[in-house]
């Protein structure tokens, strides 16, 4: 392992997942021995795990692995180039990456056995895993955005995996078009700074961004400094909305479920989806820019508000509408936007606590969310006969006959509801405590730092934190009516009935997330580890764990937990006699209009289709009325102009010999007493003179 | 005395007789009457101008033959023409011969 440390290991690191996808597509273009495939990725996954491992940059900072290579130079000396930028966040986000990917893998030897285009799916995986790791080591814009859209790509031919099927393609359509709404903003403000700093790199950017922060020259024409400083963070925060799947455009996370399910693990649960609050983290500087030493900047108040807010907003609707859905898996998918928008209001409490607590729930999300996502491939595994297998009232009662599965399954629900000992509890108190810290509300024991201003400011945070107080309610609930809807009670369907616990690829991949998912919270937050390792900082008084946010926490998760066994817990319908009868949820006792309107999604989906429709109408009426009027005006009028001009002309042609001979005498006495006028004004008069000397000889 | 100047002014005279008759007359060979005209005006000038400017050249004298013998070719020419013209139409009005109009 010791050679893998150093250069060679970190761009092993970016080319073993790219080998790895690079053989996996050959053998499904050639369509031989497909079942190579994903002997071949998972090698190459694990290959790059070790010289992951081998450059672990240690815990004094200052030994980064840094290595790159010129991809383009562009005029004088404008260069572009790829590399490994390999720093502790780089490293832990890594690491996040090549672990889950590993396990999904192996996971899918199992779950898509069988399946036509075996071999094209591990190639997809593992060439999403190599721009996942090109992503998250980016040394310059140039990279991080190319490897952002290349992610995209991977997300696009995933969902659409089963293309075949209408609802997959449109999904995957929808998917590549929402993030693309984002990802204009994102590269808008990627040339932006680029064109300030006179460069893709990194180091450069931040220099010049600090100096124009500082009040330099004005960097860009039409864009003071001012404005710069915080239009250019809002812009790559599009970008986040649009990958991280936050409101306004975290509608097309749910259709993404329509591809297989361990990509659902993968991609938009643990590490695509992540990318967002990752490049946030990663650009934090940007964020808090701080203009006067401790004091932020307005600009920066600006974007890290929008950042909370955005946060807040999406936690709580994902969090909501994940409470009446009844495919499992769009559960979940609602369950990953509201989490995502935990870390970004972790984000938006700014600083680097801000970036060490988003990094910190991101990685305990990962784990807990893939574990979730995988468990529930298990059981659409094992249903995959009936004829909606994600439908939990087709469920119930699989706890007996898929122990595996629900016992870890129940780490994962116990994970993300938020119990102590579970990851999940560690990392939301983490947030939570943060944000209440930030506001400064003095409640639950913390005290408020209002008067030095790291992040957003305090009436921000505060909402953010009542928000993330009430999500962790709905968390519970719903995550724990999940678990009784498909495990608990008794079988609501035939198919529900015959289940049978999923081979052992499947439930190795369970049992070593469920690990992780019990434990990485307690040993990430065990002497703010994390934090240490990530910014070089000792913890400060912010990211202590304060029992009254454990205590208010854990109770309104138990509330959660106990108000959905309540309701979930009384025998069903079928159970009771009443067999043939429709099982009914409970959630739909909730008052009719609200049930509605969270059925309906808040509308947002149609809120889309009516502006992108209306917009649209409107736009191509504009250019319809330019069509008309001005193009085929321009067209139409010239030919009108020559036809009245051939009119008039025409005209003059009467055929009339005698007409034309008076024409050429008159012109030629018009000419001659211009060319008479014309040398009386000159006073040259040579013809003239000439004639008269003629004449009077 | 007779000078140059009156020569002159009867050139012009018959210049403009030609000129006002090629222009207005209805009749073919009206007008071609009046090119006639028209031509022996630039004759008379032509000699008038050798006469009093410089009589030792001869170009003005190459010039007036060759104008009388163009003048008599184009008169047995324009004849010829008009007599076809009126075997095609029926007249010699040129008001009437507007074949070639717009």
């Amino acid at each position: 392992m010791g050679s893998l440390s150093g250069p060679l290991g970190l761009w092993l690191l970016l080319a073993a997942p790219a080998a790895g996808a690079a053989v996996g597509l050959c053998l499904a273009i050639v369509r031989r021995s497909e079942r190579l495939a994903p002997a071949v990725t998972l090698s190459a996954t694990a290959l790059a795990g070790l010289a992951a491992l081998a450059n672990r940059p240690s815990r004094s900072a200052g030994v980064l692995g840094d290595v790159d290579l010129t991809w383009l130079t562009i005029g004088d000396g404008f260069r572009i180039s790829v590399g490994v930028h390999l720093d502790h966040l780089a490293w832990v986000m890594v690491g996040v990456v090549l672990s889950v990917s590993f396990l999904v893998q192996l996971y899918s030897v199992a779950y898509m056995k069988g399946e036509t285009g075996y071999a094209r799916y591990f190639g997809y995986l593992a060439l999403f895993t190599a721009s996942m790791v090109g992503l998250v080591v980016a040394d310059n814009l140039m990279q991080l955005y190319a490897c952002w859209e290349l992610v995209g790509i991977c997300s696009y031919l995933l969902i659409g995996f089963w293309w075949h099927k209408p609802s997959a393609a449109a999904a995957s359509k929808k998917a590549f078009v929402v993030t693309r709404f984002g990802d204009v903003g994102f590269l808008l403000g990627v040339l932006l700074l680029a064109t300030a700093a006179g460069s893709f790199d990194l180091e450069i950017v931040q220099q010049a961004y600090r100096e124009i922060g500082a009040g330099g020259p004005q960097a860009i024409g039409l864009v003071s400094n001012q404005a710069f400083v915080w239009l250019v963070p809002i812009l790559l925060l599009c970008g986040a909305v649009g990958k991280s799947a936050q409101f306004p455009l975290h509608i097309w996370l749910p259709d993404a479920m329509e591809g297989p399910t361990p990509v659902s693990a993968l991609i938009h649960a643990a590490t695509m989806v992540a990318a967002g609050v990752y490049m946030v983290a990663r650009l934090m500087w940007m964020f808090t820019l701080s203009s006067s030493g401790m004091e932020l900047s307005a600009a920066s108040a600006i974007a890290l508000n929008t950042v909370l807010l955005l946060g807040a907003a999406t936690a709580f609707i994902g969090a909501t509408i994940a409470i009446v859905q009844y495919d499992i898996k769009k559960v979940l998918a609602y369950s990953t936007i509201s989490q995502l928008g935990f870390m970004m209001m972790a984000l938006g409490a700014g600083s680097a606590s801000g970036q060490s607590t988003a990094t910190y729930h991101l990685v305990t999300h990962a784990f807990f969310k893939a574990l979730l996502f995988l468990a529930a491939g298990s059981v659409i595994h094992a249903l995959h006969h009936s004829a909606d297998p994600n439908d939990m009232r087709g469920m119930g009662g699989l706890w007996k006959r898929m122990p595996v599965t629900a016992l870890t399954c129940g780490i994962g629900i116990l994970a993300l509801v938020g119990l102590p000992p579970f990851a999940g509890f560690w990392s939301k108190d983490a947030v939570i405590g943060l944000l209440l810290h930030r506001s400064g509300m003095g409640i639950l024991g913390i005290g408020g730092d209002a008067h030095a201003r790291m992040g957003a400011d305090p009436w921000v945070a505060s909402i953010g934190a009542v928000v993330a107080l009430v999500v962790t309610l709905l968390t519970a609930f719903y995550a724990t009516r999940l678990w009784l809807a498909v495990f608990a009670g008794s079988p609501r369907s035939k198919d529900a009935e015959t289940a049978t616990e999923s081979p052992w690829p499947i439930t190795t991949a369970l049992v070593a997330l469920a690990i992780p998912s019990v434990g990485v919270g307690w040993w990430l937050h065990h002497h703010h580890l994390l934090h240490t390792y990530l910014t070089g900082l000792r913890a400060g008084e912010d990211l202590e764990m304060h029992m009254g946010v454990a205590l208010t926490a854990t109770a309104l998760g138990l509330v959660g937990v106990v108000a959905a066994w309540l309701l979930y817990r009384s025998p069903s319908p079928r159970q009771a006699g009443q067999a043939g009868s429709v099982w009914t949820d409970p959630v739909e006792r909730m008052p009719r209009p609200l049930l509605t309107f969270l059925t309906n999604l808040w509308y947002v989906d149609r809120l889309w289709v009516w502006v992108g429709a209306r917009a649209a109408m409107a736009v191509a009426r504009v250019v319809a009325w330019f069509d008309r009027s001005v193009v085929d005006g321009a067209v139409r009028g010239s030919g009108r102009v020559v036809a009245a001009v051939g009119g008039v002309m025409g005209r003059s042609s009467s055929g009339q010999t005698q007409t034309y001979a008076a024409l050429v005498i008159g012109g030629t006495v018009a000419l001659i007493i211009l060319l008479a006028l014309y040398e009386t004004a000159t006073g040259s008069g040579q013809s003239a003179a000439a004639f008269g000397m003629a004449v009077t000889r | 005395m007779i000078g140059l100047p009156h020569y002159l002014l009867v050139g012009s005279a018959l210049f403009g007789i030609g000129a006002f008759g090629a222009l207005t007359r209805r009749n073919a060979i009206a007008v071609l009457l009046s090119v006639e005209l028209m031509l022996n005006a630039a004759n008379l000038n032509f000699l008038a101008f050798w006469r009093f400017l410089d009589a030792t050249a001869m170009e003005a004298h190459v010039f007036v033959l060759i104008g009388l013998t163009v003048a008599a070719a184009e008169a047995a020419l324009g004849l010829a023409i008009v007599l076809n013209v009126y075997r095609e139409f029926g007249t010699v009005n040129l008001d009437e011969i507007a074949e070639l109009r717009g």
